[in-house]
């Protein structure tokens, strides 16, 4: 597992992907608090510079019962480190899809992932410069590049777990062939300081299905980065739920290159303490005509936690017939809480009908009266109406299971 | 004594014209013409900054004020974060003080005039001798007034027309309202105490310049408990020609007060000054009330985006009173760049900040204004409606920026801010800023983009309206709630430059 | 039942005394109306039984059977047995019809030490109730009110006044929206609910409501005060007449 080994055996393509990240870092800079789109956040939270050095690992020192719990589908990142075991039995499991852990794949000369890592960042990068992202392409080792030719049956899990405190850079890359249909849920209950980007590449009329959940054990700070590129009447849903007491960051970014797509984004955060932020900022181009997006965020904050939606809708002068919807809503329980939003717009064509809508401030009195009035103590009207503030990004997940389980996660973080 | 002149002029007393010619040998304060002032020298320096409190005839303290605000801005640099792209201002290719216009370079008749101009002009029923004087026509302002270059003349007319028609009826009620160079010698007192206190002259790169190089602009002072019984400045129609570059307001409403201020600058200037930065600051002691409409309708440039003022604005209220109120609303339609940015401090406990906006950029104009609402005081309320209109090519956005304290418990912001793009060169863009700090305020923020509805203009077309028509009519209902909160004389005109703007932009 | 004393409420947002030095007292069993125009204080009334916040008691007392109830926050006052159908039912997206009303009488009921009811219990008791009142599984599983129709929304107030079976009922203009035969559902309901242990407090604008659910006394109320009490027969008076007949008639 050494790492200068690993990247002589890289391939060209590679290897020039790694030094094209380095240089361009070494050109922009990581962010400064000054730069327009770390205004809300500090940069300084997720400021990673080195990459974890850990020593050989013994997976099967997992806990037969923790695994036994697991979906049928699944590879689990322990400590920032693929456990092979898990990968080796996705791969037998898994006929629909071409699987190799990052290091196989781009020391592969001929891999198909060859010509499209790193060209979903870049689009990415046109908006605005993703520095954590540079970092990231030239810094990791870890990642699976996934394949997709057949719709997998379920759901496949990525699970982060692990107990050492390191900072830790992954990068996956899905390809989504035409008339398939992919979904993927992330789990982070790791301790480490995540830098994950995953670029994805849907072709005419796939479906990316994403869910990510972000545990409430989880103390460290998280960024994840999620680059898409849509080609004509693909479909993309992604889901991000946080739930922790550390602070994530999730930049994703739908580049809309085809006509006909439909994208919905939805984040649900939910902050109880003082070092908790949820930070969601996106940005949507639409480039072609008759695309459909919607954004949808909902944070519930208390003990002075933050939250920061940075939403921009991209309306290119092609993309008529645009329909974009994007809606903020924050619920603030405490005094020293805040929601700080900047949901903008962007537009170059006339014949669209974009909107978009941001509330903040606490829970309704009107409500509470009337749940009160028929008997309901304070503690649980309350805990009845957080619950239903959030359930329209639940109500999002399409795996009933998932859903289920976060709605059970939510119930124990608000105890 | 002319009538065309007078007539141009309605609502003016003739009276208040024989007293401006009375006066002009007298007048000392302002814009005593004097025949090398419009020669002063392009560029800006240490020197052009004491010349001009020089002429000002300014204090000691005035000259100190601005050098130190002149020296602050050669230390900063100009904002690149609107989206707004135009050349690169050479500072020094500009006139700060009087008219860069000779006689020489002035159109000799309205032949000479741009024609798009004059078809403005004639829209908005202007008669055709004040066409000419609008146009710096050589020979307009001697033909019509019979007085001195016309510079002399508005601003003497300005400050004379206040200062004998109403001078007698405001002076009872206490209120100060006269130029604010004349403020600075007659009541330095008063100007000092609050000048620079709501923008800094640190503030920002246009501000710091406008401290620096003011020329001269309005100051109002309304006493305790009094409600100004009339709209102050119907009668600035035409000075802005001269202050209007950097033009400095000051408005002071004291305790339980209220008035309305307009700055209309309705007939549009042909104005050869690119560069326009004009600083405003209202002051709103306890339960006072300031209402201030502006109608901005520089010249936007020509079709093909020539020319054009630069238009970059700072103007802020401070609520500092308990339930103090401001109220800014504001119609821009010209300007060939427009950075404007009408904002409020609400410090005062339960003080209210409202801002209406109809913002309409068509052919080449470039629009990025909206408001900051910064909530400081408890229970306060503020309320933005902005109206956005792209046509042509123009770019248009919406900037705005609402901040609620953690100590400003129960306070309320709602934002509505819509956008009409008409034709599909143009663009529309909204950038707001929301940070809700405690949880007993509440934030409501809503924003929509969308064409004219097809339906609606069928609707329009069927009933026999000619589209142009019908396109202004769907507009004008776009911006509704925004034209009813202008005073009553300025929504019609207002209506009729909306309509105006548009012109060119269909089919 | 209910003995309000001299009670003076006051509204805090707007500071002002609503309620100056109202009384009235219904023992168990019996039905009153408040009548009375606009402004009256009706809902304000209503809304201080129920203990909204924001409604300041600057003197009086409320009793119910018996204790003072003025300390009580509202869900133990509903707890002790008041139910209000609110005039505008609230909307609350997110928040299920059924898993609401479950929630709601399992509070009540763990509160007085009874047997909470299960899921498939629960449905069934509700499934009864509901077919009185024509509201059928659909309306039940959507969200609490949301996008209900004006006669839905009252409809769904009298089955949660089934289920809570309260002991003091307050109908807050409960008419206001209603067609005619939305009007006679609705009534239906009420007075299936009508028992010697329970009482009713119907406030109401008109006298229509009253031809479907006869009160025992009306009350008239103008500016936070009865002017008048009578017999079912006050509340024709008052269709016939008008308010301003009767608030003429009390300032002679």
């Amino acid at each position: 597992m050494n790492n200068l080994d690993n990247s002589r055996k890289r391939s060209k393509w590679a290897l020039n992907y790694q030094k094209q990240c380095q240089a361009d870092l070494k050109k922009v800079g990581m962010p400064s608090r000054n730069a327009e789109y770390w205004k809300f956040t500090s940069p300084n939270l997720w400021e990673t510079t080195d990459l974890i050095s850990v020593g050989e690992k013994n997976f099967l020192e997992n806990d037969p019962q923790y695994i036994e719990n697991r979906p049928e589908y699944y590879v689990e990142f322990v400590d920032g480190i693929i456990d092979p075991v898990t990968l080796q039995n996705l791969k037998k499991k898994l006929k629909e899809c071409e699987i190799s852990d990052f290091e196989e794949s781009v020391c592969d000369q001929f891999h198909w992932a060859n010509k499209l890592l790193g060209k979903a960042e870049t689009k990415a990068r046109k908006s605005y410069e993703r520095p954590f992202a540079l970092l990231n392409g030239g810094k990791s080792s870890q990642g699976i590049f996934l394949n997709c030719k057949e719709s997998p049956r379920k759901p496949i899990h990525i699970f982060y777990s692990g107990e050492i405190e390191d900072k830790v850079n992954i990068r996956h890359l899905l390809k989504i062939n035409c008339d398939t249909e992919l979904h993927i849920i992330e789990h982070f209950s790791g301790n480490a300081k995540y830098n994950v980007v995953t670029e994805g590449f849907l072709d005419p009329n796939s479906t990316l299905n994403h869910n990510r959940l972000v545990s409430r054990f989880l103390k460290n700070s998280i960024i994840t980065h999620l680059f898409v590129n849509c080609m004509e009447s693909s479909v993309v849903k992604t889901i991000g739920i946080t739930l922790n007491n550390g602070a994530v960051r999730n930049e994703t970014f739908l580049n809309l290159e085809g006509s006909q797509c439909d994208v919905t984004l939805a984040g649900l955060g939910l902050g109880c303490s003082q070092s908790s932020i949820c930070d969601n900022t996106v940005f949507v181009a639409h480039l072609e005509n008759s695309c459909k997006s919607r954004q949808i965020i909902k944070n519930v904050l208390t003990q002075g936690a933050k939250a920061v939606f940075q939403g921009k809708i991209y309306v290119d002068p092609k993309a008529q017939k645009t329909d974009g919807y994007q809606m903020s809503n924050g619920l603030i329980l405490d005094e020293k809480s805040n929601f700080l939003v900047k949901p903008e717009l962007e537009i170059y064509a006339d014949d669209v009908i974009c909107s978009h809508g941001s509330t903040s401030g606490s829970l309704n009195t009107e409500h509470l009266f009337y749940l009160k009035s028929r008997g309901i103590s304070t503690n649980e009207a309350r805990k009845i109406l957080v619950e239903a503030f959030l359930e329209e990004v639940i109500e999002e997940i399409s795996d009933l299971e998932f859903a289920k389980f976060v709605r059970k996660e939510i119930q124990d973080t608000l105890i | 004594m002319s009538n065309v002149y007078t007539e141009a002029k309605k609502g003016i007393d003739p009276g208040t014209i024989e007293s401006v010619n009375s006066l002009k040998e007298d007048y000392k304060y302002g814009f005593s013409t004097d025949i090398e002032m419009d020669y002063a020298p392009k560029g800006i320096s240490e020197e052009i900054v004491k010349l001009i409190s020089k002429k000002n005839l300014e204090p000691e303290w005035m000259l100190t004020w601005r050098l130190e605000a002149y020296q602050r801005w050669t230390k900063m640099f100009e904002p690149n974060w609107p989206m707004l792209k135009y050349k690169k201002i050479d500072y020094q290719d500009q006139y700060y003080y009087a008219k860069p216009k000779s006689l020489k370079e002035r159109p000799k008749s309205l032949a000479d005039v741009e024609p798009a101009l004059l078809e403005t002009y004639a829209k908005l029923g202007i008669p055709l001798k004040e066409q000419e004087f609008l146009a710096g026509v050589v020979g307009a302002e001697y033909a019509s007034a019979d007085v001195k270059p016309k510079v002399a003349v508005d601003a003497v007319f300005d400050s004379v027309s206040v200062g004998t028609t109403f001078k007698d009826e405001l002076a009872k009620l206490g209120i100060i309202f006269c130029s604010i160079s004349e403020a600075i010698h007659s009541y330095p007192e008063l100007v000092r105490k609050y000048i620079g206190t709501v923008v800094p002259r640190s503030d920002n790169y246009f501000a710091t310049l406008n401290s620096a190089v003011f020329s001269d602009g309005s100051f109002v002072y309304i006493p305790e408990g009094v409600k100004c019984p009339m709209e102050l400045s119907t009668y600035f129609r035409i000075n802005a020609e001269n202050t209007g570059q950097f033009e400095r307001t000051l408005i002071i409403a004291d305790k339980d007060s209220q008035v309305s201020y307009l700055e209309g600058c309705t007939a549009p200037m042909r104005d050869t000054n690119q560069l326009h930065a004009a600083v405003v600051e209202l002051v709103a002691l306890d339960n006072a009330d300031i209402k201030y409409s502006t109608v901005q309708n520089w010249y936007p440039g020509d079709k093909n985006g020539n020319g054009g003022i630069y238009n970059f604005v700072t103007k802020r209220a401070d609520c500092r009173g308990v339930r103090s109120k401001v109220m800014w609303t504001q119609i821009e339609t010209g300007s060939a760049v427009t950075w404007k940015y009408p904002s409020c401090i609400l410090r005062g406990d339960y003080s209210q900040g409202e801002f209406y906006s109809v913002a309409i950029a068509n052919n080449y104009q470039q629009a990025d204004t909206g408001t900051k609402m910064t909530h400081l005081g408890r229970g306060t309320r503020s309320r933005i409606v902005s109206k956005g209109i792209s046509a042509g090519k123009a770019q248009n956005t919406y900037r705005g920026l609402v901040n609620i304290h953690p100590k400003a418990l129960d306070s309320r912001n709602f934002t509505q801010c819509d956008s009409l793009l008409i034709g599909n060169k143009c663009g529309a863009h909204t950038v707001p800023y929301i940070e809700n700090k405690n949880s007993s305020s509440r934030t409501e923020h809503e924003a929509t983009t969308s064409k004219i509805d097809d339906d609606q203009l069928f609707y329009c077309l069927q009933r026999g309206i000619g589209e142009e028509d019908a396109v202004a009519l769907i507009v004008n209902g776009f911006c509704k709630e925004v034209l009813q909160a202008l005073p009553m004389e300025f929504a019609l005109e207002a209506q009729k430059l909306v309509a105006i703007s548009l012109e060119g932009s269909v089919g | 039942m209910l003995e309000i004393k001299d009670l003076k409420v006051k509204i805090s947002e707007v500071d002002k005394e609503i309620i100056q030095g109202f009384n009235l007292k219904i023992n168990p069993g019996e039905v009153h109306a408040i009548m009375g125009p606009n402004g009256s204080g009706k809902s304000t009334l209503s809304h201080a039984i129920c203990g909204k916040e924001g409604y300041e008691i600057t003197g009086g007392d409320i009793n119910l059977e018996g204790n003072s109830i003025l300390e009580l926050e509202a869900q133990d006052r509903a707890i002790k047995g008041i139910f209000l159908a609110f005039q505008y039912p609230l909307e609350i997206p997110g928040v299920g019809n059924l898993s609401f009303m479950r929630t709601a009488l399992n509070s009540q009921k763990k509160a007085r030490q009874e047997k909470e009811l299960n899921p498939a219990e629960f449905l069934k008791l509700v499934k009864n109730k509901a077919s009185d009142l024509s509201v059928d599984m659909e309306m039940l599983k959507r969200p609490l009110n949301v996008g209900f129709s004006g006669g839905e929304k009252k409809r769904n107030e009298i089955l949660q006044m089934a289920l809570l079976e309260p002991k003091l009922c307050i109908l807050d203009e409960t008419d206001s929206g209603l067609d005619v035969d939305a009007m006679r559902q609705v009534s239906q309901g009420v007075n299936a609910l009508r028992s010697p242990n329970r009482s009713f407090l119907i406030i109401t604008h008109y006298q229509r409501l009253l031809t479907h659910i006869k009160p025992d006394y009306v009350h008239i109320m103008v500016s936070g005060r009865i002017i008048k009490m009578g017999g079912p027969d006050l509340a024709l008076q008052v269709e016939e007449k008008g308010y301003g007949h009767l608030i003429a008639n009390q300032k002679n």
